[in-house]
């Protein structure tokens, strides 16, 4: 008789399922130490390819063009990148909140998508010398319940600020604007739809990643506060230690600033020159 | 990659605060959706022809399309019709009217399983229509359906994540917040995810004890 039809058997398999369970649960740890490590420049240029974050929900940074693939600045940089290091270009799809999570697990070597240089990120990733400048300021329209002309009218109960989770307007707002009440969305579509349908007055975000996409939205009458918060850097993240990759990009980025490709491209796709252009700088 | 959970342990508190959140749009949706599922089940057996058609349109199309899209329906499209839903009332009412068009569907199954007998001697008794859906079909119901029912909600609870989309604080959101700030994201989620075994666990104890509690079900948790 065959005893594995046995129903009496089912504990066993149970427990060797929980242990299996407890030593995947295990291993996990181990996976993640050893799995993600980044690769360095020679493992990139051996592989042929350069796999680049890029966010296509921020336009003219990134955006799905008309044959729906990624483009935009962002696009344009990476693309001539490649082409210095002589190797393929993958665009791989990120989001504000998961892009520096995809250049930890090792999908992606280099991270564009406008990521500003703060110390909280430097802490976890490395950057190259910086890409652009962006300038960052508050983003209201007319039909706001309250109405906001200056920084000090976000500090204030009534005000419904909205943000997408992890950009840079979250801790400025905790610091700056503790008593706005605050609801954090997933993308940027959703939140200049949430201001556009009256769910929230104002936002906190970077000028050159919004004012082109909020634009699309009809039937709002938008409005940058002049007063701005601040500028900031932006460079190209890779993972941390990964200086053999840096230290080739920090070049590159230099010559692209040299022989005009940033200016060029930056002008072409924002319509305007850079508010706060990079200085050159030849050593870093 | 080096793992730090002591970079971590500040954010427990906060992800905890959100389980409690998680918890709660799970308990309300799923009891809500198991009153509604209960209503059309008695309309798909005893009610008549045009309320039968009603529920079948609705649980088909709340069966048929995803959750998110439905919750993006409320909380995007509704306020094109001059409703504006708090991303709370929106995930709550999301989950709830498509909780009660999967429960309509389990709990169908359990008016059909019922014994003729059983029927018979409630209507025997002089038991009106409710007090038989209540006392007869409904223990039977919570008894005989019980790992589906505990299965759909742990579904549920599971699917509170989407409403960190609709900037509800919950589980996800936060882990998500913590992450933005610490990108420890190794670290976050996997609390996270011991965070929801922890949620599920609670919830199939709950659902155990309300069995007992409400209907005397003698059945077996896990």
């Amino acid at each position: 008789m065959n005893d594995t039809s046995n129903p009496r058997k089912s504990p066993l398999v149970t427990r060797r399922a929980a242990l299996g369970l407890a030593a995947g649960a295990a291993a996990l740890p181990v996976l993640a130490a050893t799995g993600a490590a980044a690769r360095p420049l020679e493992d990139v240029l051996s592989s042929q390819t350069l796999r680049a974050g890029i966010n296509p929900t921020l336009p003219p940074f990134g955006l799905f063009n008309e044959r729906n693939e990624i483009d935009g600045f962002d696009a344009d940089i990476a693309r001539e990148l490649a082409r210095m290091m002589n190797v393929e270009l993958e665009i791989v799809q990120v989001g504000s909140p998961d892009r520096i999570p995809f250049l930890q697990a090792d999908r992606i070597d280099i991270v564009l998508g406008a990521i500003t240089r703060t110390v909280a990120r430097a802490l976890v990733i490395d950057y190259t010398i910086p890409l652009h400048t962006q300038t960052v300021a508050v983003l209201t329209h007319d039909g706001a319940a309250v109405p906001i002309n200056t920084l000090a009218d976000l500090n204030n109960g009534e005000v419904r600020l909205v943000q997408v989770r992890g950009t840079i307007g979250v801790p400025w707002i905790e610091a700056n604007a503790p008593d706005a009440q605050l609801t954090l969305l997933d993308n940027y579509p959703d939140t200049f739809r949430a201001m556009a349908q009256g769910r929230a007055d104002a936002m906190v975000d970077v000028v050159e990643s919004v004012v082109i996409p909020m634009q699309q939205v009809q039937g709002v009458e938008w409005r940058i506060l002049d007063e701005t918060i601040s500028n900031t850097w932006v460079g190209i993240g890779v993972q941390k230690g990964n200086h053999s990759l840096r230290d080739f990009l920090n070049i590159a980025v230099f010559e692209l600033h040299r022989n005009g490709f940033v200016d060029a491209t930056w002008e072409r796709w924002f319509g305007v020159p850079m508010q706060t252009p990079v200085p050159l700088n030849p050593i870093f | 990659m080096q793992l730090q959970y002591g970079q971590v342990v500040q954010y427990i508190p906060d992800l905890l605060a959100g389980a409690l959140v998680a918890l709660e749009i799970a308990v309300l949706a799923f009891l809500a959706g198991l009153v509604i599922g209960l209503f059309c089940a008695s309309v798909l057996t005893y009610g008549r022809r045009p309320a039968r058609i009603a529920v079948r349109i609705y649980v088909s199309f709340f069966t048929n399309t995803p959750q998110l899209v439905q919750i993006f329906f409320l909380f995007f499209a509704l306020p094109e019709f001059g409703i504006l839903l708090s991303p709370y009332q929106a995930v709550l009412l999301g989950m709830t009217i498509n909780a009660g068009a999967y429960l309509t569907e389990i709990q169908r199954a359990g008016f059909q399983s019922i014994h003729r007998a059983e029927v018979e001697a409630a209507e025997t008794l002089g038991f009106s229509r409710f007090q038989l859906v209540w006392y007869v079909i409904a223990p039977h119901i919570v008894k005989a359906l019980y790992p589906a029912l505990s299965n759909h909600y742990i579904l549920m609870t599971l699917g509170t994540s989407m409403a960190a989309i609709f900037g509800v604080e919950e589980v996800t959101g936060r882990a998500l917040n913590a992450n933005a700030i610490s990108f420890r994201s190794f670290e976050i989620f996997s609390l996270t995810a011991l965070i929801y075994i922890g949620l599920t666990i609670i919830a199939s104890a709950l659902l155990y004890a309300l069995g007992r509690w409400l209907f005397r079900v003698k059945a077996k948790a896990f």
